[in-house]
């Protein structure tokens, strides 16, 4: 076999396959490809397509439209807050000047201290006031409306509270106007940042925009429903408010055996949230104050009603016309004190006109007996007292001599520790004035008579409990007038003493003592004089002396000799009150 | 220091706590013997600050004063008690005891030298009372030794302070606007005074004042203060109308007194 013979017959057997294989593909594998094709086509072009499409077109809406704008808001928000922190912190921050100033001790760094007081006293007179239109209210409930079922005024179980807090929350509302009495007390005043007097739109723009008040608000609303609202509806017997409950036939208001009604549940809801949004408005303004981190006083409200609080004697306020009494608010409010006080007053010692009329002729027997004295005991001695009346007097006198000058012996060195001026400004000082100043306070506080009746308990009735009671009221009394005295001398010579280089003692005495020597003896007659009248009556409470006789007499009702033993008392303090008011003229 | 040095002052500073004023901003000087300082300067520029925070009447804030090579502001009570008796001092308002008589007035200077016994019994010795009565003959108020200080007029009070003073035998003499409540003629006598002490005794005089005719009179040398600080220092005839300005600012406009 040739080689062209083979490849021929390669060919002739490879021929029919590649044309079957040709008709394979052409014919049979292209067109059944082709339509998997056309279907896969036709699948996803209409039947997926539109779905996938849908599904991008929502999820690019949703990235788009709403996740992107959220994103951004809350990126801006995030911005925001660090822009707002930095000012928060910018505020709170103190500046480098203010620190400078504040460690130097500046009049605004004494700043808390004024509101503090001014605070405590707003918060004493609203609490008085509240006292006091309680107490009327009670008063004149109980007068007028006892006609009605509901006999007597009932006030919750926390009425004290919201007394002592709503009277607070009074206070801080009237120092916020920046009128009050304690914030003129302690020299504070509101007055616009270029330190022009604030006016009235001033000072009422200042309570909603203290945004100290609205975040009070916010808190308190959700707060004060929790513990003050579920006390009002669990117990129904407990009437809300300040009880209007005198108002009958209506079926809201209380029923008749007393649960609370609609209304007043209602009521009580709204008188919880006042109470609780002052309790969070007073913890924080206190708080604030505490803390001091404003001295300058209110930033928030100085920045949006360009007000602020300052201590009147660092403004000049010598070409402003200061207001008359009635046109300021703390004015009005001393003439509605004085007023209430007199109202008040008047009902509360019952005060009755009738009696002192229609019991007038049992008085009249008794002056009468009081102005025919008996002085038979005048010089001799009454068998049942073992005392006359003169000798009585003598030893009344002796005991106020006595009393005196141990006063004077013991309060004149004590003295000059209580002297702020002399204590200089160490710890120890400081100590031993405040030691002596509470001694002085705590012993001239109790009466005279208090102590006479403990030492009457003590060393016995007589005249020694009564001397040493006057003696140790006239030491802390004696002692205070003598430290204020030394407290108030001229310096220059303690100054010239220093520069010599005398020593503190040498200072004292001749610097010190010849300044207040009459002082003191002015103020020893005067203290005599008071003497001689308690020891008139310390007797009474078994401290010897004529009270003795007055006491013994009055009890047995022999008032011609009482009569004789007043006429004796008034006739020798009158002749002490003569002398020592003589005495004193001339020494000073 | 050098010997002729008296008194140095480095670096003094004063606050006031309460009114967060600067009273002496880095004050700096020294004060030679036998000098008639004159301190001038606006009120409150602090003069009777600086004056005063030498003897530690007034505590400086910080820095240092010597006196005599002692370090003032280091002392202790008693040290500082032995640098005070050498420094005599009159006061703008005298600071005299108004109920007490002259002589009595006038011993109290001596009471840094006298001991506990004697001034608790009041009982001077008699070197002290021959030394009152010799100092009060130097400025012409013998005869009122017994007089309540309150009877004499403002003058004769001044020199019952001067008298005060010279009974410490002082090295220097403090005067804090001596002549401020007087009138000029009296200013003068008093001045005179100090002069006398300067030249007879070889006392160092400070003296703050307010005008500038006697400074330039009595001054040999003249230190100007204004809100705390030294604007000027030299003679007394350095000080013209320029200069002036300067330390009383620009609307002062001097004005004579003879």
């Amino acid at each position: 076999m040739t080689r062209p013979a083979l490849v021929r017959f390669i060919a002739a057997v490879l021929r029919p396959l590649v044309a079957i294989s040709r008709f394979a593909g052409r014919k049979i594998l292209g067109p059944t490809v082709r339509l998997i094709a056309a279907v896969f086509h036709f699948l996803a072009k209409r039947i997926l397509a539109p779905p996938a499409r849908l599904v991008l077109g929502i999820f690019r809406f949703v990235g788009r439209r709403i996740l992107a704008p959220i994103v951004r808001r809350i990126g801006a928000l995030f911005g925001l807050l660090a822009k707002g922190g930095h000012a928060v912190w910018n505020r709170l921050r103190p500046p480098v000047r203010r620190r400078w100033r504040f460690m130097l001790g500046t009049p605004s760094a004494r700043f808390p201290k004024q509101h503090i007081a001014a605070l405590l006293l707003d918060w004493g007179i609203w609490g008085y006031m509240s006292y006091c239109i309680f107490f009327l209210i009670r008063y004149l409930h109980v007068t007028f409306i006892a006609i009605s079922r509901y006999d007597v005024l009932k006030f919750p179980g926390y009425g004290w509270l919201s007394a002592i807090i709503g009277s607070l929350a009074v206070a801080i509302l009237w120092e916020t106007l920046g009128t009050s009495i304690g914030q003129k007390a302690n020299g504070l005043v509101l007055v616009r940042t270029d330190d022009s007097p604030a006016s009235t739109s001033d000072r009422i723009r200042r309570v909603p925009l203290d945004i100290v008040n609205w975040v009070a608000t916010l808190a308190a609303t959700v707060l004060s429903l929790v513990p003050f609202a579920a006390l009002a509806t669990l117990s129904l017997n407990v009437k809300a408010g300040v009880g209007v409950s005198f108002v009958p036939g209506i079926s809201m208001w209380p029923t008749m055996d007393g649960s609370a009604g609609t209304l007043q549940i209602l009521a009580s809801y709204a008188a919880s949230i006042i109470v609780g949004y002052f309790v969070i408005a007073a913890s924080m303004r206190w708080l604030r104050v505490l803390w001091g981190k404003n001295p300058d006083g209110d930033l928030w409200s100085e920045r949006h009603c360009g007000t602020r609080l300052v201590l009147v004697n660092e403004l000049d306020t010598g070409a402003i016309r200061p207001k008359k009494w009635f046109q300021t608010s703390s004015g009005l409010m001393v003439f509605v004190l004085i007023g209430i006080t007199l109202c008040v007053g008047w009902l509360l010692v019952e005060v009755n006109l009738q009696d002192l009329i229609t019991r007038a002729h049992l008085m009249q027997r008794l002056v009468s007996q009081l102005l025919h004295p008996d002085f038979s005991t005048f010089n001799v001695i009454d068998p049942i007292l073992q005392d006359s009346i003169a000798s009585a007097m003598i030893e009344t006198i002796f005991m106020a001599l006595f009393a005196t000058l141990l006063g004077f012996v013991i309060a004149f060195p004590i003295s000059f520790l209580g002297a702020r001026n002399l204590m200089g400004k160490g710890p120890i000082g400081w100590l031993v004035y405040t030691v002596t100043r509470a001694f002085f306070n705590v012993f001239r506080s109790v009466e005279v008579l208090i102590w006479a009746l403990i030492f009457a308990v003590w060393v016995s009735f007589g005249p020694f409990a009564g001397v040493i009671a006057l003696a140790i009221h006239t030491i802390a009394a004696l002692g205070k007038l003598y430290s204020e005295q030394v407290e108030s001398i001229d310096p220059g010579p303690v100054e010239a003493m220093t520069a010599a280089g005398a020593r503190r003692w040498q200072i004292i005495i001749y610097g010190i003592i010849p300044q207040v020597i009459p002082s003191f003896m002015a103020f020893t007659m005067y203290r005599w004089d008071i003497n001689v009248r308690m020891s008139t009556v310390i007797g009474l409470v078994g401290g010897g002396g004529i009270g003795r006789l007055l006491f013994h007499y009055k009890n047995e009702l022999e008032w011609e000799k009482v009569g004789a033993v007043v006429m004796v008392i008034v006739a020798v303090v009158w002749t002490m009150d003569y002398v020592s008011g003589r005495v004193r003229e001339r020494i000073s | 220091m050098t010997p002729t040095q008296q008194l140095q002052v480095e670096n003094l500073i004063k606050v006031y706590e309460r009114g967060e004023v600067l009273a002496l901003n880095d004050v700096s000087m020294s004060v030679e013997r036998g000098e008639f300082l004159i301190l001038i300067g606006l009120s409150g520029s602090g003069k009777s600050t600086l004056l005063r925070c030498m003897n530690r009447l007034i505590e400086p804030t910080s820095g240092k004063v010597y006196f005599d090579g002692i370090d003032v502001t280091a002392a202790g009570s008693t040290q500082l008690r032995h640098v005070r008796r050498r420094i005599g001092m009159v006061f703008q308002q005298f600071n005299l005891v108004k109920r007490s008589s002259v002589l009595t007035n006038v011993l109290a200077g001596r009471l840094g030298y006298t001991s506990m016994g004697r001034s608790i019994t009041g009982r001077f010795s008699k070197a002290d009372i021959q030394r009152a009565k010799e100092s009060l003959e130097r400025v012409g108020l013998a005869e009122k030794m017994y007089v309540r200080a309150d009877q004499l007029s403002g003058g004769q009070q001044q020199r019952v302070g001067i008298a005060r003073a010279i009974m410490q035998e002082p090295e220097v003499m403090f005067a804090d606007e001596p002549v401020s409540a007087l009138d000029p003629a009296t200013s003068n006598s008093i001045l005179q005074y100090l002069e006398q002490m300067k030249e007879e005794d070889g006392v160092t005089v400070i003296c703050a004042l307010h005008f500038l005719s006697l400074a330039r009179r009595y001054g040999t040398r003249i230190l100007a203060l204004n809100a705390g600080e030294i604007v000027f220092e030299g003679l007394p005839t350095e000080i013209d109308a320029d200069k002036f300005k300067e330390i009383y600012g620009e609307d002062a406009e001097e004005v004579e007194i003879r």
